[in-house]
Parts: structure tokens; sequence; C-alpha cells
């Protein structure tokens, strides 16, 4: 029988660092367990951009410091993907909007989808579970002399079929999300709420 | 020595001899005329006469092959009926006034007659439309046409053919008029779109039905659990109410806020669509079309093939509650089932992860997937408005949905008979001879013959 509960699913890609966030997908659902009634898979899954297992993920998760240069067949995959109502949440590990992992993955993703646009803040996915009235939280890396050194007010997206199926972000919540989960309990206010919200987005729209 | 005046006296009775034989013999000629009109007057009234009948054919397009005031002229009783193909409404009404009028009716046709029959309903879907059914034994060229012309073509094989077409102008006709004419019309309005409300637990299930139904044009509210506390809605309300919704999704998870309130909506006339592991639902035991099973794994990758929800999880259902339906069957055990409950009907679908499909499968999936969801609510959307149905104009006037039943419930089947149709053709000949034969014409032969026999012998000196 198939294991249809959710996995946080992050993408593998041929160029680039793929998996430098290997901490994060712990933390999401360590937060998705913790806060919703989502039948959550207890660890994720990681499935490369151009297998056709992309289409059992309708959630996945993509991140890396370098260069991103898609294959064809990944190209082909993303954009089926998208098409049939997958959602693909891109963070920029670099949080640097002059960084190579920003200018080349914007470029293969306009390319591939069509052009980024700003998310407004009273977008859905910011109150699909807590309400961030700001719009998307601000990391404590943004600001930490790394990057771009700047606070990015907006996340991106690109519209398919009417549907946000690329969710685009220079707040690298990659190294945000990205610590042992034996941490978290450290915190005063938990800093991965925000992934709850994508997650619920995601199979809520 | 004979004289000359004896010569002459034998040559004038020589000459007088001759003459009274021919008078003889022609007075005899005109006696045995006489006596033979005498034997045909009496044969021609007191033998049985051939029955006096009159033989029409409809011809290939449904209509008789003499005009209507002309067969009303017909003074025989018996009206032979050969028919190439069913008559349409108005000259079956006809043969039914002349059947009333105390006419026998003889109905033959040189071959069986192909069976023929048109249905067409409204279709719930959100963008409105049709759906056109056909059943045929015979294959037919099958034309759909609405008021703004031909909407489509095809060929119904011997299995019978259901097709679909989208919004239609006016009154909608299907013909099949190549080999055997039917058609039926609905007057189709604008349908109400039925609100669907979709409850059940976060899922990618719930996201994606939500999304099939959404992209087909359903309105869709949404009572969606994410938490013991927190329930996302969509929409003005996320409990069932007759008066918003005319269809409610169960998927499982479903808050039992909407499962509660399922029993009362169905049986007032609501439809409810019980999805996979909802079917297990203590609230809706009483109105699910049977006992779910345990579940049974999908083929894998079976969904980029020909029957693409043989890939997916089935809750099958193996005792069905009374008066259930079967729909759909999958390797023997029962995948979709439907059933009335009071005024309102329910489906129970089997599949689950049905999202799978439409990710997964081949690159017609999404249309698939949708269509799919599309038909199963259609099953259970009540009808809010009646469906008119009535020819529009006096060219379908007279055409039917079914002919040959209309035929058989009219006037009957009519007989085959080719060999046995010739040969009362020639029975209808021989009749039609001996009516020259008419009374009149044999008294007055009579008279005259007698007449002439009678002047004859007096001229003889007979008399």
């Amino acid at each position: 029988m198939s294991d249809m509960r959710f996995t946080f699913a992050t993408v593998q890609y041929e160029s680039g660092d793929w998996d430098s966030a290997p901490l994060l997908a712990a933390n999401v659902i360590d937060a998705v367990a913790r806060y919703t009634s989502i039948d959550v898979a207890p660890s994720g899954a990681i499935v490369p951009l151009s297998s056709a297992a992309m289409l059992r993920y309708p959630l996945a998760f993509m991140t890396g410091h370098l260069p991103v240069r898609f294959t064809a067949a990944e190209r082909a995959m993303l954009r089926k993907y998208c098409d049939r109502g997958g959602l693909l949440f891109v963070d920029d590990h670099n949080h640097d909007i002059d960084g190579v992992f920003h200018k080349t993955a914007t470029e293969e993703l306009t390319q591939v989808l069509g052009p980024l646009q700003n998310i407004a803040t009273t977008h859905p996915l910011y109150r699909s579970f807590f309400t961030f009235q700001d719009g998307p939280p601000t990391t404590s890396h943004e600001l930490n002399g790394w990057g771009d050194n700047l606070v990015h007010d907006h996340l991106q997206g690109i519209e398919r079929n009417g549907r946000l199926a690329v969710i685009y972000s220079s707040k690298d919540y990659s190294s945000e999300w990205s610590f042992h989960p034996e941490n978290k309990r450290f915190l005063s206010v938990d800093n991965t709420r925000f992934g709850v919200n994508l997650v619920v987005y995601a199979l809520t729209r | 020595m004979r004289s000359r005046a004896e010569w002459r006296a034998d040559a004038l009775a020589a000459s007088e001899s001759s003459t009274q034989d021919v008078v003889r013999i022609a007075g005899g000629m005109l006696h045995v005329t006489g006596l033979l009109c005498m034997l045909l007057l009496a044969w021609r009234l007191f033998m049985p006469r051939a029955p006096e009948h009159t033989a029409v054919q409809v011809g290939a397009n449904g209509v008789l092959d003499v005009p209507v005031p002309q067969l009303l002229r017909v003074q025989s009783d018996s009206v032979r009926v050969s028919m190439l193909a069913p008559p349409d409404a108005r000259t079956r009404a006809l043969l039914r006034a002349m059947r009333g009028s105390g006419r026998r009716l003889s109905l033959s046709a040189p071959a069986v007659l192909s069976p023929i029959a048109v249905a067409v309903e409204e279709e719930w879907r959100a963008s409105g439309g049709t759906r056109v059914q056909v059943a045929s034994r015979g294959r037919a060229l099958l034309a759909i046409s609405d008021a703004a012309g031909l909407v489509d073509s095809l060929t119904v094989d011997s299995a019978g053919i259901r097709t679909r077409s989208g919004p239609v102008q006016g009154a909608l006709h299907v013909d099949a008029r190549a080999t055997h004419a039917a058609s039926a019309s609905l007057t189709a309005g604008a349908p109400e779109v039925a609100r669907v409300l979709v409850a059940g637990g976060v899922s990618w299930e719930s996201r994606f039905v939500i999304a099939a139904l959404e992209e087909a044009g359903w309105p869709v509210d949404a009572s969606i659990v994410l938490s013991p506390k927190v329930t996302v809605s969509q929409g003005a309300s996320r409990t069932p109410s007759r008066r918003r919704h005319a269809i409610v999704v169960v998927l499982p998870g479903a808050p039992s806020s909407v499962t509660a309130a399922l029993p009362e909506f169905v049986r007032a006339g609501g439809g409810v669509v019980i999805v996979g592991d909802a079917a297990r639902l203590a609230s809706l035991a009483a109105i699910r079309a049977g006992a779910p099973g345990a579940t049974i794994a999908g083929k894998a990758g079976a969904e980029v093939s020909d029957a693409p929800r043989h890939g997916l999880d089935l809750v099958p259902i193996v005792t069905l509650a009374a008066g259930s339906v079967v729909l759909e069957v999958r390797d023997g055990r029962t995948a979709t089932a439907a059933r009335r409950v009071g005024a309102g009907r329910v489906v129970q679908v089997g599949y689950d992860n049905s999202w799978l499909w439409r990710m997964a499968g081949d690159d017609d999936a999404p249309l698939a997937h949708r269509r799919w969801w599309t038909s199963v609510l259609s099953g259970v959307v009540p009808l809010a408005a009646p469906v008119h149905r009535g020819a529009a104009d006096a060219e379908h006037d007279t055409l039917d949905a079914a002919p040959l039943a209309a035929l058989a419930r009219d006037l009957g089947l009519p007989q085959v008979r080719v060999e046995l149709e010739r040969a009362v053709e020639g029975r209808t000949r021989t009749a039609t001879m001996l009516e020259w034969l008419d009374v009149r014409w044999l008294l007055l032969a009579i008279v005259l013959s007698l007449v002439a026999s009678w002047t004859l012998r007096r001229w003889r000196g007979l008399a």
C-alpha cells in the first residue's frame, strides 16, 4: 500500500549544492506534527528533479548556494510538476540578490515557468495557519553581515493555471530552519512556524 | 333437262341455306355467350370474392409513399403496409387512425428493422452541457445538432455509445437518418450550478479534489480539519445546508459537525459522495452504499496505464446496502456504488488518493481526473429544475427517441416476410383482373347476347 502521508521532499538537482540544509526537513516536519493534525511522515524524502517521482510530492523544497543550471529533463519535469498543481518552494541559501544562486535560479525559473512576481503581504500564505501580519517573517540571517545584508519584504512567486506554483525566497530560511531539532526548545518563539504555513497552504489552497 | 327457272330456284335455295347456317351458328354463339355471361354473373355473385386491399409502403425516411389525402380516399377495408424503416410519429398516428376507423392494418417488413434509441439529458457540469446516450444494434452515423447547427458527428457501434457535448443553443437533436432515424430534444436552459461542500482532513486528496472541482467550474465550499482546534473553511458555510449546497463530498477526516448532519441532508434531497475510508464513519453507516472492506493497494505504475484507477488504493464495498447499485467494479471488487436515501442520492467511491492519478498519470490525467470527479458528482446532484423535453420545430416534431419501440407500442412490430409478400402481390393482381368483370357489364352482355340471339332466331323464322 502506498504511503500517502505528507512527506516533506527536498529537490535534488544535478548542478550546485542541493543538500546545503540537511537539517531543515526535520525541523519543518517537527513543526507540522507539533501544531497540526496532518498525517506527516517522520522523515523527509530526497527526490531528483528529473524523476517522475517528483509528481508524488506536490510540495517540494529547493535550496543551494551555487549556480543552478537545470538539465533538459529537469526543466521538462519542473514544467509538468507545476502545471499539474505542484508547489516548489525555492530558498536562496546565500540570501543575496546579487549572488550566483539567485541569479541563476531565478533565470532558470523564469525561462521554464515565467517571470517572478512579488507576493503581497496580504496573501493567504501568511494566514493559512499562523498569522503573519507583515508578510514573510524576517530571519536572523538576513542582517548577519553575509549576503546582501537586506531585509526582504516580499517573497516572490510564479502562478500556473491561476495557482501559485513557485514560491521564491531570498530570506535564507535554509539557514534559519537548519538546526538540530533538539535545540528548538531553546527558542522563545518557534521560528519554523512559517514552515507550517507553507505546508498547510500547499495542502489547502 | 332442268329449266333455267329451276336452276335459279336451286341456287336461291342453296344461298338461303348457307345464310341460314351462318345465322344459326351466330345465334348459337350468342346463345353460348349469354350462357357464359350468366355463369360468370353467378360466379361473381355467389363465389367468395378476393379480399380488397390497398398496399402502401413506408420508405426509409419513415414516410408513406402515397399522399395522405389519397390514402384517406381508399375504400378497401384492408391496408397492407410494407416498411423499410419505422414510420415517423406523424405516419404512425395516421395508421393508428386508420386502424381506429375499422380498417385492418397488416404490417410487414422485408427485414428486421434496426432498433435505435437516443436519450438527451442535462448534465450537471458547472460549465453546463448535455449528455447524449445512444443505443443501437446496428451501426449508425449519428449527427448531433442544435439550433446553431451541427455540433458533432460520430459512429455508433453495435455496443451502443455514450458521448457528451458541451453547452447547446436551444433544443438538441440527434439524427441517424442515414440508416435509421431517431431524435431526442431537450430544451436546455441555463442550468443552475450546484454548490459543493468538500469536507475532510487536510491531505493531498482533499486539496486536489477541491482543485479538480473548481477547475471544472463547480463552486466549492470547503471544511478542512487542520488540527483538533483548527478547521480551515472556504466559502460562507462550513456545515451542509440544503439552501446552499446541492452536494457534499465527504473525505477521510471530515469534521463530525459535517458528517452528523449528512443523513438529514440526503433525506431532504441532497447528494452525498462518500470517499474511501470516510465510509467507516459510524455517522454515515445509515446512508452509505455498503460496508467498506480492508484497503487494497493499487498496482504500482498503473496510473499511467489505460486503466489509471487500478493504480489507486481501493477501499472495496464488500456488503451492499439494500437498494444499492454497483457502478464500477475493479478486479471483481465493488469500487463504486450508489443508492437512494429518502429524496436524495449517495455515491460511495472506494478509491483513495485519486490525486496520484492527476499528478502522476499520463498527459491526459488532469483532464480525465476532473471529468471523472464531475461524473461522480453528476450522479448525485439533485435535479432542482425539471428537464424540459419536447420538439422545438416542425421538422423534428415527427422524430422519436426510440422509433421502433414507439412502433411496437402504437401498432405492433411488423412481420418479416419476403416470399410471402410476393405471393400476396400475385393474388392481388388476380383479384384486380376479376374486378374488370363488373356485374353491370355482365348483365349488359347477357341482355345483348340474348336479344341478338332472339332476333336471329326470329329472322330465321324459328321464333
